[in-house]
C-alpha cells in the first residue's frame, strides 16, 4: 500500500523554503499607515524571511486602545500557532508613540495595510476592525494576500508538465479572506496564561517610567487579565498585579487560552515528561496554565483538569485560539513553508470549528486542504478530490474552483503507476468535465484555454506524453468533448498578448 | 433500530400533508398617495425556483404567493425569497425577504410602496447647495441615508463606524473580484467612496425623490434603512429594512429599488453587526451600478474591451454566491446575457474554431 501511495506522488512540492532558523520568528515595526515617505524609509524586519505575515493594528473607531492590543494579541497567537515551524515569521505593525488607528476608513485602510506589507516584504497581512460596547468586543478580521505574490505561488501543479502543459497549475484566485464578525466578552478575549521568554520587569502602571514591582526570570507562567495597547495586565505567581510591555523583544509567549481533547486515560504529569501524578480522561476543553518546550521531550501543556493541575504532552491535545483567522493564517504559512501535514491540521481544524464562515473563505480552506493532501509526501488523492469538491459545492459559480479540481484530476490521471481506485479511474473524464465547466463560467480565462490547447495537442497525438496517455486513451471521445468546449468560446476573447505595434495577436482560441 | 427512520417518516406524512404551504402576502401602494395599486405583477424566486408571474394584485392592492417547500412548513429551508414587483408607470421594486429565521420575516404581510418613475424633481436653494457640495464628479460614490434604528439600539449604533465597515466590506469585495489573472487589461475596479446624506430630508419610501437626488448627485446608489425591535416567542429581535436605490440604468436591465428585510436576533449592539449582514449585498449592488455605467459608456463608444471587462466583473461577482442565491444568480445572468449580446453585435464570432 505504501508503495502504491508513493507511486501517487505526481504533484510538485510547491515552494518549500529552506531558510535559516528552526522556529517561527517575531518582530515589530512602528510606522505611519498613511505616509508613503515613512513607508519608503522603513527598515525591513526579519529580512532573512520571505514567508511571513504582517499583523496590523486594528481600526478602532471608538479610540479604546484595543485596536493595538488586538494586533499584539493576534501576533502572539499566530506566533504560538507556528512556533515549531522553521522559516516563517510574524511582524506586528503599530502606529508610533501612543497613536491609535481611529480614522483610516473609506476603503483606504486595507490598501494602507497592503502597502505596509509590501514595504516589509511580507506576503500576508492580517488586519481588521474592532468595536467595543460595554464589556463586549466585536471583531471583524481579514487576511489579505498580496496579489502579485499570490499569482506567483501555485497551490499545486501537474509534475513534469512543460511548455503549454505547464498551464495545468492550480492557483488560489482570492487575495482576501474575510472572517465572520466575532462577538466576544473582553475578559474571554484576553484572559489566559502567558509565559515569560526571558527576564522581564513587571511595572506598577502601563508606562515605561512606572516603578518596577517585580523582576521575573524565564519560563514563569503569569495570568494575563487584560491588555491596554501593547501593555499586558498580569498577575504574578507571587500575587502581585502589574504590567508588561509586549514590545519588539516579545518578553512573553501567548499560549492558546484553552486546548481541547477527547482521550481516555491520559497521563497527567508533575513536570513536562516527569512523574505521572494520575491517569485521567481528557474529554472537553481545558484552560492552559503553562506551556513549555523541553528539548528531547517536545512541547507540553500544563492544564487544569478536574480540580487538579498537571502536564500533558501537546500531541494529545488540540489548540483553541480565540479568533478563526489564527488557524487559517497558520495554515497558509505552513503550506507555503512546505509543511503540508501541519497545514492540513490547521485547515481541518478551521473547517471543523468554524463551519459558519463565509463560503468563499470556507472554499479557500477546502482548496488549501486538498492541495495539502496532494502535495504531501504520501498524497491522499481521495481526500484531495473530496476537499476540492467541497470547494466546488461552496462556490459553484467559481471557474477557479472547477479549474483546480481539473488540474488535480489531470495530475492523478497522469500518474504512471495507477492503482485501481475509483477516483483515479474517473480522473481523465472528470478533468475534461471540470475544465468545460470552468470555461462555461469564465470563457475569458486564458489559462483555461491554454489547458484546452494541450488537450487539442493530446487528441492530435502530440504534446506532453503523459497527458496524452492520460486523457487521450479514447481520442474520439476526447475530440467530442473538445468540440463542446470550443463552442463555449465567447465571440470576443481578449488578446493573449499585445504585439509589437500594439495590435492584439490572437483573438480566438481555435485549434 | 434499522427501520426507525423510515417508520418515523411514514408517521409524520399525514401531519405534513395537512400543513398549509407557506404563503407570502402583501399590499402594493402608491408611495405618494398611499392608495392601493391593482394589477401589479409579482414575480418570485427562491431556493432554485422561479415564477416570473406568480401573482397579480387585486383591487385592494393585495397579493398572495404560495411557496413550494420540500416539506410543508419547512420555511426556514427557503433562505431568501425574492419578489420582483413591476407596474406600468412605476419604478421596479425588488423585495428580498429573509426566511432563514423560522420564517418570521416571510410570514409577515409585506407593504410595498411603489414610486412613479422619476421625473424632473425640484430642490430648494438650501437643498441644491447641499447637493452641489456632495456631487460626485467621478460618479464613484454611494450615498448613505443614516439608518433609523430603534431607540434601544440607537445609542450603540455609530453611523461613522457603520459607514467604515460598509466601505471596507464593499471595497475589499471589489478589490478581490476573481478576475482572470493572466488576462492583461482587466483590473479590479478602483475603490468607491461613501458619503452621508444627513442634511437632506427625504422620506425613505419616496423612491422617486431618492432617485432624483441620486441622479442629481451622479451617485452609484443611495442606500438607507430602518429597523424596529420586536419579539418572537419572548425573544427580542430586530427587523431591519434596507433600501438600495441603484441610480444608473440601461435599456434591458435595471435594478431600481431593492428592499431587503433582515431579522437580527436580539438588539444589535455594534454597527459592525448590522454592516456585516449588509456588506455582501451592498457590494453586489455597487458592482451592478458600476457595471451598468460602464456598459452604457462602452456600448455607446463601441468599446469591445470595456464590454468584456463588464462581463468579467459580473462573472467574478457571480463566483462569490452560492447555489441557494437563485435571484442574485439569475439577475447576474440576465445582465451577462445582455453584455454578451452586445459583444456579439460589435464583434461577430469568427468562423471555425473546433477540432474536427
Amino acid at each position: 500500500m505504501a508503495r502504491q501511495r508513493r507511486a501517487l506522488v505526481c504533484f510538485a512540492l510547491v515552494a518549500a523554503l529552506a531558510l535559516p532558523g528552526w522556529a517561527a520568528a517575531g518582530d515589530m515595526v512602528v510606522s505611519s499607515f498613511t505616509d508613503p515617505a515613512a513607508l519608503k524609509g522603513l527598515r525591513e524586519v526579519l529580512p532573512h524571511l520571505t514567508n511571513k505575515v504582517l499583523v496590523a493594528e486594528f481600526l478602532d473607531r471608538g479610540d479604546t486602545d484595543l485596536g493595538k492590543a488586538l494586533a499584539f494579541l493576534l501576533w502572539g497567537e499566530v506566533l504560538t500557532a507556528i512556533s515549531d515551524q522553521a522559516g516563517v515569521g510574524a511582524v506586528v505593525a503599530r502606529l508610533p508613540d501612543e497613536g491609535r488607528l481611529v480614522a483610516l476608513a473609506q476603503g483606504t485602510y486595507h490598501e494602507a495595510v497592503a502597502d505596509l506589507a509590501r514595504a516589509q516584504n511580507t506576503w500576508l497581512a492580517l488586519w481588521g476592525l474592532i468595536d467595543v460596547r460595554g464589556d463586549t468586543a466585536f471583531v471583524s478580521t481579514y487576511l489579505s494576500v498580496l496579489p502579485e505574490v499570490q499569482r506567483a505561488r501555485p497551490l499545486f501543479q501537474v509534475q513534469g508538465a512543460e511548455g503549454p502543459a505547464a498551464a495545468w497549475t492550480a492557483r488560489m484566485p482570492q487575495t482576501l479572506y474575510p472572517f465572520r464578525l466575532v462577538r466576544i466578552p473582553l475578559e474571554r478575549l484576553f484572559h489566559r496564561a502567558v509565559v515569560t521568554r526571558s527576564g522581564v520587569a513587571v511595572r506598577a502602571a502601563p508606562r515605561p517610567e512606572a516603578p518596577v514591582i517585580e523582576e521575573l526570570g524565564a519560563d514563569v507562567a503569569l495570568t494575563m487579565t487584560a491588555m491596554r495597547g501593547a501593555w499586558l495586565e498580569v498577575d504574578t505567581p507571587a500575587g502581585r498585579h502589574g504590567f508588561l510591555h509586549m514590545e519588539k523583544n516579545r518578553p512573553v509567549e501567548l499560549p492558546p487560552p484553552t486546548v481541547a481533547a477527547h482521550r481516555k486515560s491520559v497521563n497527567l504529569r508533575a513536570a513536562p515528561g516527569g512523574e505521572v501524578l494520575t491517569r485521567t480522561d481528557l474529554v472537553g476543553e481545558f484552560p492552559v496554565l503553562d506551556r513549555r518546550y523541553v528539548p528531547g521531550h517536545g512541547l507540553w501543556y500544563r492544564l487544569a483538569v478536574g480540580g487538579r493541575a498537571g502536564w500533558v504532552s501537546a500531541v494529545l491535545v488540540e489548540e483553541r485560539f480565540r479568533l478563526p483567522a489564527v488557524d487559517f493564517t497558520a495554515g497558509v504559512l505552513r503550506f507555503q513553508a512546505g509543511n503540508f501535514t501541519g497545514a492540513r491540521a490547521h485547515f481541518d481544524r478551521f473547517l471543523r470549528l468554524h463551519p459558519g464562515e463565509r463560503n468563499v473563505t470556507l472554499g479557500a480552506a477546502h482548496q488549501y486542504l486538498g492541495a495539502s493532501h496532494l502535495n504531501a509526501r504520501f498524497p491522499n488523492p481521495e481526500a484531495a478530490i473530496d476537499a476540492l469538491s467541497a470547494a466546488v459545492t461552496l462556490t459553484p459559480f467559481s471557474a477557479d474552483a472547477f479549474k483546480a479540481r481539473a488540474v488535480a484530476n489531470a495530475g492523478l490521471a497522469m500518474t504512471s503507476d495507477r492503482p485501481p481506485i475509483p477516483v483515479l479511474e474517473a480522473a481523465p473524464a472528470a478533468a475534461v468535465a471540470d475544465l468545460t465547466q470552468a470555461i462555461r463560467l469564465n470563457p475569458y480565462d486564458r489559462q483555461a484555454w491554454t489547458m484546452v490547447d494541450t488537450l487539442d495537442a493530446a487528441a492530435a497525438g502530440a504534446g506532453d506524453a503523459k497527458l496524452r496517455r492520460a486523457v487521450a486513451a479514447d481520442p474520439s471521445r476526447l475530440r467530442d468533448q473538445l468540440r463542446e468546449i470550443h463552442h463555449l468560446a465567447p465571440p470576443v476573447l481578449l488578446p493573449r498578448q499585445v504585439g509589437p505595434r500594439g495590435e492584439p495577436e490572437a483573438t480566438h482560441p481555435g485549434p | 433500530m434499522r427501520f426507525a427512520r423510515p417508520a418515523l417518516v411514514l408517521l409524520l406524512l399525514p401531519v405534513a400533508a395537512r400543513a398549509a404551504p407557506p404563503t407570502i402576502t402583501g399590499t402594493t401602494v402608491d408611495a405618494t398617495t398611499g392608495q392601493a395599486i391593482a394589477g401589479v405583477e409579482i414575480g418570485v424566486e427562491y431556493a432554485g425556483r422561479s415564477a416570473p408571474q406568480a401573482a397579480r394584485t387585486d383591487a385592494t392592492g393585495g397579493f398572495s404567493v404560495a411557496l413550494v417547500t420540500l416539506f410543508p412548513g419547512a420555511v426556514s429551508l427557503l433562505g431568501e425569497v425574492t419578489l420582483e414587483i413591476t407596474a406600468p408607470g412605476y419604478g421596479k421594486v425588488t423585495e428580498i425577504l429573509s426566511c432563514g429565521h423560522d420564517g418570521q420575516a416571510c410570514g409577515d404581510p409585506v407593504r410595498v410602496p411603489l414610486s412613479r418613475v422619476a421625473g424632473a424633481a425640484t430642490f430648494n436653494d438650501d437643498e441644491a447647495r447641499v447637493l452641489d457640495r456632495l456631487y460626485s464628479s467621478e460618479g464613484r460614490t454611494l450615498y448613505l441615508l443614516p439608518y433609523d434604528l430603534p431607540v434601544s439600539a440607537g445609542p450603540a449604533i455609530d453611523n461613522t463606524a457603520f459607514q467604515d465597515a460598509l466601505a471596507i466590506g464593499i471595497n475589499t469585495v471589489l478589490a478581490d473580484l476573481q478576475l482572470p489573472p493572466d488576462t492583461p487589461g482587466i483590473e479590479p475596479p478602483p475603490p468607491v467612496g461613501l458619503k452621508t446624506l444627513a442634511t437632506i430630508h427625504v422620506e425613505r419610501t419616496d423612491a422617486e425623490r431618492v432617485q432624483a437626488i441620486g441622479k442629481r448627485l451622479n451617485a452609484l446608489a443611495v442606500v438607507g434603512g430602518s429597523g424596529a425591535g420586536t419579539s418572537s416567542g419572548g425573544a427580542p429581535e430586530t427587523r431591519i429594512v434596507s433600501q438600495y436605490h441603484v441610480i444608473p440604468s440601461t435599456e434591458g436591465f435595471s435594478v431600481g429599488t431593492v428592499y431587503v428585510r433582515d431579522v437580527v436576533l436580539g438588539t444589535p449592539e455594534s454597527a459592525y453587526e448590522i454592516a456585516e449582514g449588509l456588506s455582501d449585498r451592498w457590494a453586489l449592488y455597487t458592482l451592478l451600478a458600476l457595471s451598468i455605467r460602464q456598459f452604457n459608456r462602452a456600448r455607446d463608444e463601441g468599446d469591445v474591451r470595456g464590454l468584456a471587462e463588464v462581463s468579467a466583473y459580473l462573472r467574478a461577482e457571480k463566483a462569490r454566491w452560492g447555489v441557494q442565491d437563485t435571484a442574485t444568480i439569475r439577475r447576474l445572468d440576465r445582465f451577462i446575457d445582455l453584455v454578451e449580446g452586445e459583444l456579439r453585435r460589435l464583434s461577430p464570432p469568427l468562423a471555425g474554431g473546433g477540432p474536427e
